[in-house]
């Protein structure tokens, strides 16, 4: 029952299409449609997970030595080789462990914190509840990777300090997700009937407000992780990151930097397509996961 | 004229009075922007003030030169007044902020306001202009996407955005430099805001783009733009994913919405429905634009670095990296001026969007 020739899709959603069902491959299609970026985010952080694990079979030489002469074209070298000689594909083969341990590591942290402290600030009422917020709201004011910056160049440049760093740009953003959801579950029916029997505090908040604030967070999570890693890719190329030869994508984009006025584009190619495909696979992965749940995402 | 106010408002100035509606409506809402700005600007330069002071570095150490005894560092800790109590020192530093002045640069011994209100108008214009440049990509494939939803079109918008969304903008900048310029020769290098051997237009508003056509030499806001290009280009791209993604589901929502449904029954031509649709989803898109130009005066940093652009964002980084305090506080302080201007003037841009929104 389409109303006219415009814009007929926006009019046929299902309360308009009265009676009709959808034919088998449409099914199919919407199915598929749905689940499909689900799947090609999970084949693709599935890949680099295999790649990073298995980095040392898959690799051709040592990352942290020079394999070669340096500036030399991709041939015998499969990627070529940088300035200073290293093999740049097993560089790149190397490099997505590290970004892995501290963006997962980094983001873990972050969502245990996060949820913890929105838990607190959902439940508290009066001053508590909206000062902290106020805080959270100044601390998002700042470009985050100059946050995330300031922190590792004043801490120092070891793994350590950039999972606190990037943890301490990803708490504010999950305290606000389980805080809002905090609110919102407080005052609903199920928790009022918890309340009534006779729950004790503790019980109705590990078993009935915290499993129902999971799904956004689980969401935002692989969001997260994806923007950590750019962050860490982002820190070694501003030179602030781990420091080398330890092989990360960031800092092999910046050593290609000048190469590339010049012509020599597989120092920076290779690394940054391979950081974008890790992205894209974490950003894939957070929509399929987002479909699946039908969640709304606070941004 | 000093005419006595009512006693109902024994507070106001008594021209309050006189002035028309309107002007008094925007004095209070501005009024109570710059308060609420103002506390939140006071929150965040303490916040930093307090990060730098307690997890970074020691700026006298690097100032030491090449022979940092324990004397040596601190004499200068004196001379530059980190020996005193932190709080001593954090009630100098508002002391002196009132008073307007920003302090030394720890370097390079300028005034750090005269560093950052010289870098500003680099940031400002390719901020703009690869906003601009994201607003056009991200509207037009947006509003594609919306009217052929489901068709090739609205898949291939998806994916590009993705695409986008993905890709680090320092690589996407280093990307386009690669082919636009080594490959196809298309722009110039990216060498920052003039090419070598273009000396920049006498200062009228600091702004290169204006100053070369206002100072009758339109050769070197020509050179200016086409070195922008290319830095603007790969804002525009990064940037086009989330405002396509916003103005399709907006889009969506407004074709979908009664008046739209009115406007076709009326039998209305498509192009004008279509443009009444838009116009309803607009404020959506507006807002995210501004949000966006706000964070990106502070956070084009990766970009600026990749073109050597020396704006906002390269002076940012260098002065957390070297913990040059003072300039670590200007810039945090200008970046929020300049992202209150920004949401000001987007709020004005909203009113004129959609007359039904009042500004409370």
């Amino acid at each position: 029952m389409s109303t006219g020739e415009f814009p007929a899709d926006a009019l046929s959603s299902p309360e308009w299409d009265v009676g009709a069902a959808p034919s088998g491959r449409r099914r199919l299609v919407s199915a598929l449609a749905g689940r499909g970026a689900l799947v090609t985010g999970a084949c693709l952080v599935g890949a680099w997970i295999v790649i990073a694990i298995f980095a040392g079979q898959i690799a051709t030489h040592d990352p942290r030595t020079p394999a070669g002469p340096p500036l030399s074209a991709p041939g015998s070298f499969v990627f070529g080789t940088d300035t200073l000689g290293f093999d740049v594909f097993s560089r790149v083969v190397y490099a997505p462990r590290v970004d892995l341990y501290l963006a997962a590591g980094g983001t873990l942290i972050a969502v245990v914190i996060g949820t913890v402290l929105g838990v607190a600030i959902g439940m508290a009422r009066g001053f508590l509840a909206d000062a902290p917020m106020r805080v959270f709201d100044a601390l998002q004011a700042f470009p985050l990777l100059v946050l995330a910056l300031a922190l590792v160049a004043g801490v120092g440049q070891n793994s350590g300090s950039i999972i606190a760093a990037i943890a301490f740009i990803n708490v504010p953003i999950f305290v606000r997700i389980v805080r809002s959801q905090v609110l919102s579950l407080r005052e609903r029916r199920f928790v009022e009937a918890a309340v009534a029997d006779g729950n004790p505090r503790w019980r109705i908040l590990s078993r009935h407000i915290l499993p129902n604030t999971m799904s956004p967070v689980l969401a935002q999570a692989t969001n997260s992780i994806a923007f950590a890693i750019v962050v860490i890719a982002a820190l070694s190329f501003l030179s602030v990151g781990l420091k080398p030869p330890t092989p990360e994508w960031g800092e092999m984009i910046q050593g290609g930097t000048q190469g590339i006025q010049s012509g020599q584009w597989w120092m920076s190619i290779f690394p940054g397509a391979a950081l974008a495909t890790l992205v894209l696979g974490f950003i894939l992965l957070g929509e399929g996961v987002q479909n699946v749940l039908k969640v709304e995402r606070t941004a | 004229m000093a005419a006595v106010a009512p006693s109902g408002s024994t507070a106001t100035l008594s021209i309050h009075r006189l002035a028309p509606p309107w002007v008094r409506r925007w004095a209070r809402i501005i009024g109570r922007r710059l308060l609420f700005f103002l506390i939140t600007l006071w929150l965040v330069l303490t916040l930093t003030w307090l990060l730098t002071r307690v997890v970074g570095g020691n700026p006298a150490f690097k100032l030491a030169g090449p022979t940092p005894t324990p004397e040596v560092v601190h004499g200068i800790e004196v001379k530059l007044g980190l020996d005193k109590p932190l709080f001593t020192q954090y009630v100098d530093y508002l002391g002196n902020l009132a008073r307007g002045r920003l302090g030394t640069d720890y370097f390079t011994s300028q005034s750090v306001g005269q560093e950052v209100v010289d870098r500003a108008p680099a940031t400002l214009q390719l901020v703009a202009f690869g906003g601009l440049l994201a607003l056009l990509f991200g509207l037009v494939l947006g509003v594609l996407s919306a009217l052929r939803r489901g068709k090739p079109v609205d898949h291939a918008g998806r994916v590009v955005s993705v695409l986008a969304l993905a890709t680090p903008d320092f690589f996407l900048g280093l990307l386009l430099a690669y082919l636009l310029f080594y490959k196809l020769h298309v722009f110039p290098a990216p060498i920052g805001q003039l090419p070598v051997g273009t000396a920049p237009p006498t200062k009228i508003t600091s702004f290169y783009l204006l100053d070369g056509i206002l100072s009758g030499n339109p050769g070197a806001s020509w050179a200016f733009l086409k070195q922008m290009f290319l830095p603007a280009l790969t804002l525009g791209l990064i940037y086009m994913a989330p405002i396509l993604r916003l103005t399709r589901a907006s889009m969506l929502d407004s074709l979908a919405s009664d008046s739209v449904l009115y406007a076709q029954a009326c039998g209305l031509r498509r192009s004008l429905v279509v443009r009444y649709a838009l116009r309803q989803s607009m404020t959506l898109v507006v807002t995210f634009l501004g949000i966006l130009i706000a964070a990106l005066i502070g956070g084009d940093v990766l970009v600026e670095q990749v073109y050597s652009w020396g704006g906002l964002g390269q002076f940012g980084v260098e002065a957390v990296v070297n913990d040059n305090y003072p300039a670590i506080q200007a810039f945090v302080l200008i970046v929020g001026v300049l992202a209150l201007v920004v949401y000001t003037i987007v709020d004005i841009v909203y009113t004129l969007i959609d007359p039904r929104v009042r500004l409370s």
